[in-house]
């Protein structure tokens, strides 16, 4: 399937005559229809299946159904005909043997029916399973050609809608520029708050040591042109 | 209300670990939903949606922007980049290389959130793994 789709991705989307009339097809919807065809086609397959399946589940339970009633039956009669032989009654014993015979055969008859119709059963069965199989596989290819198509439908789309107002979809140089100037004013905020941090901190410091710190005295603001001008440098 | 419209909604009222979201929609054949994660938005996310899978798409350069003697390097670096990405993989769209996630259409929105930033992350740090391979 996955061979399907890349040979599909690989042909251009050359317009070619549709096999009905003078319409123009794309390679595209020529495939689109193609698997919408080849889906319809194994649901109905699959409905089919299900109805044969369930035809013979259906039989099958039927059959065995007359099975157990007949093997009740021929118990019952055993049971009769034990009671007659005990009560001396031979000859009615000898009707109960007769219809046990009876019983007997019908019971090996169907038993052979029976086996025909598991076997049917299970060929159905399989088929049913085959035809969900085939289905899904379809399914899984439409949805991937589906996403494929609009995929490339939407960058198409995306990438006229921007020409309109002069934009491109891409321009890599320029958004890597822009994300390393983002991550510098990010930088530089985080180095501006450590920086304060640490000022403050310092001058906590000068406070309980009992050090009044003037931030607007000559040594204090060269200090701090100082410490500006060798920003990150020993 | 559409599954973009609804998401629209639900964007542009929420916040994801500590991102907000600005989402604009452009109407056309295919409705598209273009969403800025805030602090990551370069290169801006374009969600739109199939019949079973909602597509988020981030559009990092396009083949014309790559050099020419270095795009065989840039592919395979791509292809080792593509399991350690998370939620994401890179693909090649109309000579575009992006950057993608896809969900299931009924995924919540909560999901969605995390795609969204997670593939703005991935993004920005695919188009800076560019940078060596830029015209």
């Amino acid at each position: 399937m996955l061979s399907k789709l890349i040979s599909l991705l690989k042909r251009s989307v050359v317009e070619i005559s549709s096999a009905v009339g003078d319409v123009p097809e794309t390679v595209d919807q020529q495939q689109d229809h193609r698997l919408e065809a080849s889906i319809a086609r194994s649901q109905s397959i699959l409905s089919q299946a299900e109805t044969a399946f369930r035809t013979m589940e259906s039989t099958e339970q039927s059959l065995v159904q007359r099975l157990d009633k007949l093997e009740r039956e021929q118990q019952h009669l055993q049971t009769q005909a034990r009671s007659a032989l005990q009560a001396g009654q031979e000859t009615q014993a000898a009707v109960h043997a007769q219809q046990i015979s009876e019983c007997r055969h019908q019971m090996q008859s169907l038993q052979t029916e029976l086996s025909e119709v598991s076997a049917q059963t299970a060929r159905a069965r399989y088929q049913l399973n085959r035809a969900q199989s085939d289905l899904g596989e379809l399914l899984r290819e439409r949805d991937m050609l589906t996403t494929s198509q609009t995929m490339h439908q939407t960058t198409l789309a995306l990438r006229d809608h921007l020409a309109e107002g002069t934009e491109s979809l891409t321009n890599a140089r320029a958004s890597v520029e822009r994300i390393r100037a983002r991550q510098q004013r990010a930088q530089d905020q985080w180095q501006a708050e450590t920086d304060l941090q640490q000022s403050q901190d310092t001058k906590l410091q000068y406070q309980q040591a009992g050090i009044v710190w003037d931030d607007d005295s000559p040594d204090a603001i060269l200090a701090q042109l100082k410490k500006e001008t060798n920003h990150g440098k020993p | 209300m559409t599954r973009l419209q609804q998401l629209n909604a639900f964007l542009d009222s929420s916040q994801f670990e500590g991102h907000r979201f600005h989402c604009m929609p452009i109407q056309g054949d295919h409705s598209v939903l273009r969403v800025e994660v805030e602090h990551l938005n370069d290169p801006p996310i374009f969600v739109t949606h199939t019949d079973t899978q909602i597509l988020c798409i981030a559009y990092l350069a396009h083949r014309a922007e790559i050099r020419d003697d270095r795009e065989t390097q840039l592919n395979a670096l791509l292809l080792e980049l593509n399991v350690p990405m998370p939620l994401s993989a890179f693909a090649l769209v109309e000579n575009y290389y992006v950057a993608f996630g896809a969900l299931a259409l009924d995924s919540d929105t909560h999901l969605i959130a995390t795609e969204l930033v997670t593939l703005a992350e991935n993004a920005q740090q695919a188009l800076l793994a560019f940078e060596p391979y830029l015209r």
